[in-house]
């Protein structure tokens, strides 16, 4: 009996031993926590980004041997939600980093816990400003606080330049109302547009708020079309596919240029049966200009994946993995301190352009440099099905085309 | 202006009548308030909208697809929550009231993750019958909400034919009146709530991709769908069908004239202060008799 419990005691320790054997030959995965509200386009844009990253970076050996595990967080689009899902992804899952947010309700919220529970945080789909100018105003403090999109007065800087091209200089137009969504991000993008457009010799006759629960558009369109523009100039991402789906059943006779977060994404057409046609978008980059070696070689595997097209939620999650991979690769370690440092040095070429992160003397710190030799952006035109890249010139696929209810 | 408000008002207030009239006959005639109404309605616009980009485009086809889920919706609610309540023993009035509420309420959570899951929570909108725009006294005014209106009018038009001078309408009518009597007389109560189910599927699936095709409808918009309609009913009198035509107009032209003089994003804020006002001093509503 004795040598029976012996015998067991022997093999027990010998499985023991051949199990934590197999263990030690697998290092540990990296986990990345990836949240957003994924039944919306761009919370889906932000889980396909980080979904192909992933399955790239495992499928070529992952960072230095050890593999990428991805783990999902539906934040519902809710705050205290967000909350919760970070903390439990951190003390709960240990996870190494967190990418995503699509709102920039919930980025703000979780600024601050990143820099509680110290833990890399890169904001991909949020652009208020107000992010980066936390992580200035806190700084060191947040530090670990980083965004792969561009915040959004360097996107009204990329509207306002590919407007001066475009619109000014290629149609012609001399006036615009500014339309743009009640949100948080809209606060710097206003104010850099209303100083931005007319210097650049378009002037502002009208700037229209506009409720992000608004169902009826046809008395702000009536409105805008009687302070007679050239042009209407948007800011939306939160308020969907109204606007433009009444836009084009009332046959309003101006075009819509500016920022539509949503319009970048391909699956946009389907969701309002082709009624975005004509509208333009700035959006961080598509499938069709090469930015850098890697845009059009992501944007087709991304297509071929996912069966849409990339939006630049998507172009900002997939650069944000790699851009974790890059930091943990040159600190050796994924310690929260060593990473967030690392990715503060990085200089990295991204699918959506050359990312180098502001410093902390800069404007907003941890926000991506923006400007030829960085990220730029580009401007899209739906024509007929088809984005049409149409800014800046040297991406350009196409040429502008003018209100397709103009004439009438 | 004045013809802007009045024909964008005359637009609004067609809609309206025909998302809301089925909620308040479905509460006229069995004394339900169903709280799902507005996933109803979106599922019915989804839906059609679904159909509409899987093949060439067809106008019958796509409200022939949204007709069928909101019937289908319609009797699963009926079968699947209000019967079983209703069924369920020692249950007191009021807290039979309760639990039709609650069950209504956790419904519309159950449809909206299904839609959202099958779907996406994105909002859709239904391609427009017909393209193009009229001129109506200087107001560029679209074809297809013009042929939204007709639609609208002309299905309450058919619906209080129906009420008025057929046999089954007329039973709907007494069961709304006095349900004992019509029980004593010896018609079956579960079957003029089988039919009065349907005729709300009906109503609510034609109105869901109206709206889908007006205003584009999203699996999480029901809820403020729902609110829009219990606003209205309450405005014109629960289970008052005249009252909730009549009520659909007030708003619809009040939130018209309140975008266009004060500002669009006050839109729904004068008929919000008229529900409490209503509640405050005329709870029954305009028309309400219950």
């Amino acid at each position: 009996m004795k040598s029976a419990k012996l015998k067991l005691a022997a093999v027990g320790l010998a499985l023991g031993g051949v199990l934590s054997s197999a263990n030690a030959q697998t290092p540990p995965s990296v986990r990345i926590g990836v949240m957003a509200k994924f039944a919306q386009i761009n919370g889906a844009a932000i889980l396909n980004g980080a979904t192909l990253a992933t399955e790239e970076i495992n499928a070529a050996g992952g960072i230095k041997g050890r593999k990428i595990e991805l783990i999902t967080y539906d934040d519902q689009g809710s705050a205290s939600d967000a909350v919760l899902a970070f903390q439990r992804a951190v003390k709960q899952d240990k996870v190494h980093a967190v990418v995503g947010t699509f709102l920039s309700e919930i980025a703000i919220a979780l600024t601050p816990w990143a820099a509680r529970l110290k833990v890399p945080y890169i904001v991909t789909g949020a652009g208020a400003d107000q992010v980066g100018l936390l992580v200035k105003q806190n700084y060191p403090a947040y530090k670990y606080v980083f965004r792969s999109i561009l915040p959004a007065s360097s996107t009204a800087r990329g509207v306002c330049e590919s407007i001066a091209d475009v619109a000014v200089k290629q149609l012609g137009y001399t006036s615009a109302v500014l339309m743009t969504e009640d949100a948080a991000w809209t606060k710097s993008y206003d104010e850099f547009l209303k100083n931005c457009l007319p210097l650049v010799g378009l002037k502002i006759v009208e700037t229209v708020k506009v409720a992000t629960d608004t169902s009826d558009f046809t008395p702000i369109f009536q409105k805008i079309e009687a302070a007679k523009p050239s042009v209407i100039v948007t800011g939306v991402g939160i308020i969907g596919n109204k606007p433009v789906v009444q836009w084009h059943n009332q046959q309003v006779p101006l075009l819509m240029m500016g920022y539509n977060a949503q319009a970048g994404a391909s699956a946009f057409w389907k969701e309002t049966s082709g009624a975005t046609n004509g509208v333009v978008t700035f959006t961080a980059a598509s499938e069709d200009s090469p930015l850098t070696p890697k845009t059009v070689p992501f944007a087709k595997a991304y297509l071929a994946r996912f069966n849409t097209t990339a939006a630049a939620h998507s172009f900002a999650t997939y650069d944000a993995i790699y851009l974790l991979k890059d930091a943990i690769e040159r600190s050796g370690t994924t310690d929260a301190d060593p990473v967030a440092d690392a990715l503060e040095k990085a200089d990295y070429v991204g699918a959506s352009g050359r990312i180098v992160f502001q410093g902390p003397d800069d404007p907003l710190t941890h926000d991506m440099k923006y400007g030829n030799g960085f990220v730029t952006g580009v401007n899209i035109q739906w024509q007929e099905g088809k984005q049409v890249t149409i800014w800046p010139q040297n991406a350009a696929t196409g040429k502008v085309v003018s209100s397709p209810f103009a004439s009438k | 202006m004045l013809t802007q408000l009045l024909i964008s008002g005359f637009l609004i207030s067609a809609i309206y009548a025909l998302a809301t009239t089925g909620f308040t006959l479905l509460y006229g005639v069995s004394g339900i308030l169903n709280l799902a109404h507005g996933t109803t309605l979106a599922t019915a616009g989804i839906v059609a909208w679904y159909v509409a980009g899987l093949t060439s485009f067809d106008p019958v086809q796509v409200i022939l697809a949204g007709v069928t889920s909101g019937v289908v919706v319609g009797l699963l609610t009926y079968a699947l929550i209000v019967r079983p309540i209703q069924r369920l023993l020692g249950l007191s009035e009021t807290d039979e009231h309760v639990f039709m509420l609650v069950g209504t309420l956790l419904w519309t959570i159950i449809l909206q993750e299904a839609l959202a899951n099958i779907f996406g929570d994105v909002p859709v909108s239904v391609p427009q019958f017909v393209s193009g725009v009229v001129n109506i006294f200087g107001v560029r005014t679209p074809i297809s909400s013009l042929l939204v209106a007709a639609i609208s009018w002309g299905l309450l038009g058919a619906l209080w034919l129906y009420v008025g001078f057929t046999k089954s309408g007329r039973s709907l009518l007494a069961a709304s009146i006095n349900p004992r009597g019509l029980v004593l007389c010896g018609f079956n109560l579960a079957l003029i709530h089988r039919v009065v189910w349907t005729i709300y599927g009906l109503l609510a699936g034609v109105a869901g991709v109206l709206i889908a095709m007006v205003h584009g409808v999203s699996p999480s918009g029901g809820l403020e769908l729902t609110a829009t309609a219990f606003s209205i009913v309450i405005l014109g009198g629960l289970g008052s069908v005249t009252g909730s035509l009549i009520a659909a107009n007030v708003i619809g032209y009040i939130e018209t004239a309140t975008a266009y003089l004060v500002g669009p994003s006050l839109r729904s804020l004068p008929s919000l202060i008229i529900l409490v006002a209503v509640l405050y001093f005329r709870p029954q509503g305009l028309f309400g008799r219950r």
